[in-house]
């Protein structure tokens, strides 16, 4: 045996599928190899991965061409669970995985189905704990753990079963920045401590590539690249599937020849054409004084039971026609925060005033009209079968005349670019197009203000530019826009002024250009600095100023400081 | 509030579920056999003092008041509707017609009923207070081979509990059989090592582990349920939607709006739930599973259990012995009828 995995000319069509999701495909993997797989949103990634226990096709059923072999095992007559015994897969959205009353349960239960003796399990269950770094957290219930935890159990729990494979499938896609990095490493750690082949899909190439061998690029089910880290990278990007990291961007765009992935790589090339130059001048002040004040949060406390306060004396004003971003670690207080402006929270002290109406004495229908809220998940948001019902919920409630409600939602609907999807139903919709519903089904009633939490969730980063760049849309048509996000460059990029909330406080409020060079800051708030944020620091002495999150404006900088020839 | 598990440390926490199962059970026939309302009162109030130890007072009462008024109620009816045409007449509840007789039999009788039907609640209630619903199903699901001579022990115990019971029970009956003593008790010995063999094996047998499978990942995500259901009328209310409206129309309306998006939530959280246990091998061998919590019979439950069997038997003695209502021969005694 060869290769761990190997697949032989596999077509696969999901039964009543028009198109097939996966065409041809051929890949095989060594034993402790460590692939990525990437590529948009339903291109078949999950697909694939869900190929390697049998679950397609022996529960997501449907024709399978072809032949696909793991560990030695056709995985069409081999039952799920024996593959499972073998093969650890751990999926996209921890929280719906999770299916006992404790962490300690949860690790427990994949040795239990084993068959393991009692002993041995509670070894496996103890190092898997330490492992994950979940000590403390046994007897915690899985639902209440954050994002990260509950990640965490999802990976104790498979490593407690010892797999040959390990398989992630978008294992951060919850995360802040410096929780994904620790989720990533401490898988690439537990792979290649057993020795083990890992298989890991995700989006989010600058931080899980300098993490592992091979990279396999997949688009409407084919592989379309497929080799060495270095090898894929040198090929370019391709326009919306696949986008490299900014700093490979940035050493192509120069014409350097070299794949960096981190700015250590990158800086031995770039200094000696550069001179040295005066220190940078101060952060240019990015916020504007704006309008009149729409939102005003004064001194507001929250807790959720007898726990530490969710949210500790916060003060926020936001000026007609802002772009705030909203940043901070998971359970931070973002997502309560948020929901205090249009009254689905009461504070427990303090008052939040919203357009000059006292949230407290304001009735929720009555704010609602006004300031249009977007839930982090878009299917928590849906509320009926089809799109057209969808876009006039909001529109029924205030009794709105039938013409009006469909002229409002085509306009909504053709805003997001969604025209043809009227008589869709909501459920066959695809992630991005639930987001940009959820999106237009909130400006059905031209709120004057959008409050928007982490519209990038499980996104591929095609669909996040898309959403950022219609947030920003908004913003320019005079919306006041507040935005809960993890994804930081996008908000240094779009949002002039961040907030940044730890443990129920604001830790931050000014301008993004004071922060992105500010690693200490950056990490007690679990925000990770952008490498091309680190490399302008490193250029510090040639005056290249610090506050750089662009790969255009770090190339005009490095213009502007670069010799001129004698 | 709900009722659900509250985490703690008490003398009810610690007792293995099986004993809180059987305690439940039990008490259903404890409330049976005991017609007194001073010892129904009694075994009622040591009861609460139990949970209050395991939950506090709070918790314990919050949830017996709903019920207060609904057996208040029976008793009440005990006293109107079902006077006891031989018993001591008390007075007329509508005078001048001479209807609805009180008596003082029906008053006594009514409050024991009070006390009988809260008891059996209250068992329940302090079941699911102390038991984690995974422990709860551990404990009915059927957990490797017993060793033969431990089964023979017990089934011996269940036929003379079965004996001393039938006995007290069935007195009249097992008087009718047309056999001298010695052949009637050999009868009631026989019916009870039969009754207690066939007891043993179904109780023995468990749930099978995949249906304990269902039920505990049932109460597991039942806090998640009510999330999504949260996250609903959130976003509801989110867009403008009243859910708490005025009239009731509006109401069930509301409700309708409701029932579909969580009707959509519960069938994916199903299918997530069925991928994520394959995924964890459970189909590998679901007859060899093993289980790492190990249910283990303490001195503690061993005493429990034989103070709830005792309960059970001396009411059943009282009955026997025709002593099965001492508050009202005492009351009666007291007014000299």
């Amino acid at each position: 045996m060869d290769h761990d995995i190997e697949f032989h000319n596999v077509t696969f069509t999901y039964e009543d599928a028009p198109t097939p999701a996966l065409v041809d495909i051929d890949l095989a993997i060594k034993p402790g190899e460590t692939v990525l797989i990437t590529g948009p949103s339903g291109s078949g990634k999950t697909t694939l991965v869900s190929c390697l226990i049998g679950l397609v096709p022996q529960f997501h059923e449907g024709r399978l061409e072809g032949k696909i072999t793991v560990l030695g095992r056709d995985i069409r007559r081999t039952r799920i669970g024996v593959m499972a015994s073998k093969v650890g897969l751990v999926f996209q959205d921890p929280e719906s995985q999770l299916v006992t009353a404790e962490v300690i349960d949860e690790v427990a239960f994949g040795p239990e189905n084993l068959g393991i003796p009692r002993q041995e399990i509670e070894q496996r269950v103890k190092d898997a704990i330490k492992v994950a770094r979940l000590e403390g957290y046994e007897q915690r219930e899985p639902i209440n753990l954050s994002g990260g935890e509950q990640q965490a159990t999802a990976i104790a729990a498979i490593y407690a079963m010892h797999p040959e494979i390990y398989v992630m499938d978008e294992p951060t896609s919850n995360l802040d920045p410096l929780g994904t990095r620790q989720i990533l490493s401490l898988i690439v750690d537990i792979a290649k401590k057993r020795g083990k082949t890992l298989v890991i899909v995700e989006h989010k190439l600058e931080e899980v590539l300098p993490l592992v061998d091979r990279v396999v690029v997949i688009d409407k089910g084919r592989i379309i690249r497929d080799g060495p880290v270095n090898d894929v990278l040198a090929q370019g990007d391709i326009p919306g599937v696949f986008t490299r990291p900014p700093l490979v961007q940035l050493a192509d765009r120069l014409g350097l020849d070299t794949v960096p992935l981190t700015a250590e790589e990158i800086e031995p090339q770039l200094t000696p054409r550069l001179k040295p130059g005066p220190a940078p001048l101060p952060p240019p002040n990015g916020i504007e004084p704006a309008g009149e004040p729409v939102i005003e949060v004064a001194d507001v406390w929250y807790s959720y039971g007898q726990d530490t306060p969710a949210l500790r004396g916060v003060n926020l004003t936001v000026r007609q026609g802002e772009f705030v971003a909203i940043m901070g670690r998971n359970g931070s207080g973002k997502t309560t925060l948020v929901r205090h402006l249009i009254g689905l929270t009461q504070p427990d002290r303090g008052t939040v005033t919203v357009l000059g109406k006292p949230v407290a004495q304001t009735p929720i229908t009555e704010l609602a009209q006004r300031v249009g809220f977007c839930f982090q998940n878009p299917i928590h948001q849906m509320v009926s079968f089809y799109v057209k019902e969808e876009l006039a919920f909001g529109m029924k409630v205030r009794q709105y005349s039938d013409d009006r409600i469909a002229q409002a939602s085509q306009e909504a609907l053709a805003f997001v670019g969604m025209s043809d999807y009227m008589e869709a139903e909501v459920m066959s919709l695809g992630k991005g197009l639930m987001q940009r519903l959820a999106l237009a089904s909130v400006l059905t009633l031209q709120p004057d203000i959008l409050i928007v939490d982490e519209p990038a969730t499980g996104q591929d980063p095609q669909m996040t530019v898309e959403i950022f760049d219609l947030i920003k849309r908004l913003n320019e048509q005079g919306k006041t826009v507040l935005l809960i996000t993890h994804k930081f460059g996008f908000a240094a990029q779009y949002a002039p002024r961040a907030v940044v909330m730890n443990r129920g406080q604001v830790t931050f409020d000014g301008a993004f250009s004071d922060i992105v060079a500010d690693q200490a800051f950056l990490h007690t708030n679990s925000l990770d600095q952008l490498e091309i944020s680190r490399l302008a620091a490193r250029l510090g002495p040639y005056g290249i100023p610090p506050w750089i999150v662009g790969v255009d404006h770090m190339l005009s900088e490095l213009d502007r400081a670069t010799r001129q020839p004698a | 509030m709900t009722i659900e598990y509250q985490k703690g440390d008490s003398l009810l926490h610690r007792l293995d579920p099986r004993t809180k199962l059987l305690m439940a059970f039990i008490f259903t026939f404890i409330a049976l056999s005991i017609q007194d309302p001073i010892l129904t009162a009694i075994i009622f109030f040591s009861l609460r003092q139990l949970g209050i130890m395991a939950v506090g007072p709070k918790v314990v009462n919050q949830n017996l008041r709903q019920v207060v008024p609904v057996f208040f109620m029976f008793g009440l009816f005990n006293i109107i509707f079902r006077p006891n045409p031989n018993g001591f007449f008390l007075f007329y509840l509508i005078p001048y017609f001479n209807l609805a007789p009180i008596v003082l039999e029906s008053v006594i009788s009514g409050i024991d009923l009070f006390f009988r039907f809260i008891m059996i609640v209250l068992a329940v209630h302090l079941l699911l207070y102390t038991t984690p619903p995974t422990d709860m199903v551990l404990g009915l699901t059927k957990q490797g081979q017993n060793s033969s001579a431990q089964a023979i022990r017990v089934i011996i115990l269940l036929a003379i509990l079965c004996f001393i019971g039938f006995n007290l029970t069935l007195s009249e009956t097992i008087d009718h059989l047309p056999l001298p003593v010695i052949g009637q008790q050999a009868v009631v010995a026989v019916v009870a090592l039969i009754t207690s063999i066939v007891v043993y094996r179904v109780g023995s047998k468990g749930v099978p582990p995949e249906i304990a499978m269902g039920l505990s990942i049932g109460f597991a995500t039942l806090g998640l349920l009510t999330q999504q259901t949260k996250q609903i009328t959130d976003a509801q209310q989110a867009r403008g939607y009243d859910i708490r409206p005025k009239n009731i129309t509006a109401r069930i309306k509301v409700i309708v709006a409701l029932v579909l998006p969580i009707f959509f939530a519960t069938i994916q959280r199903a299918q997530d739930i069925a991928v994520a246990i394959q995924a964890r091998a459970f189909d590998f061998n679901v007859k060899a599973r093993t289980y790492r919590r190990a249910l283990i019979f303490k001195r503690m439950d061993y005493i429990f259990m034989t103070i709830l069997i005792g309960l059970l038997f001396s009411g059943l003695t009282l009955n026997y012995i025709g002593f099965t209502r001492p508050t009202e021969q005492l009351v009666k005694t007291m007014f000299g009828l």
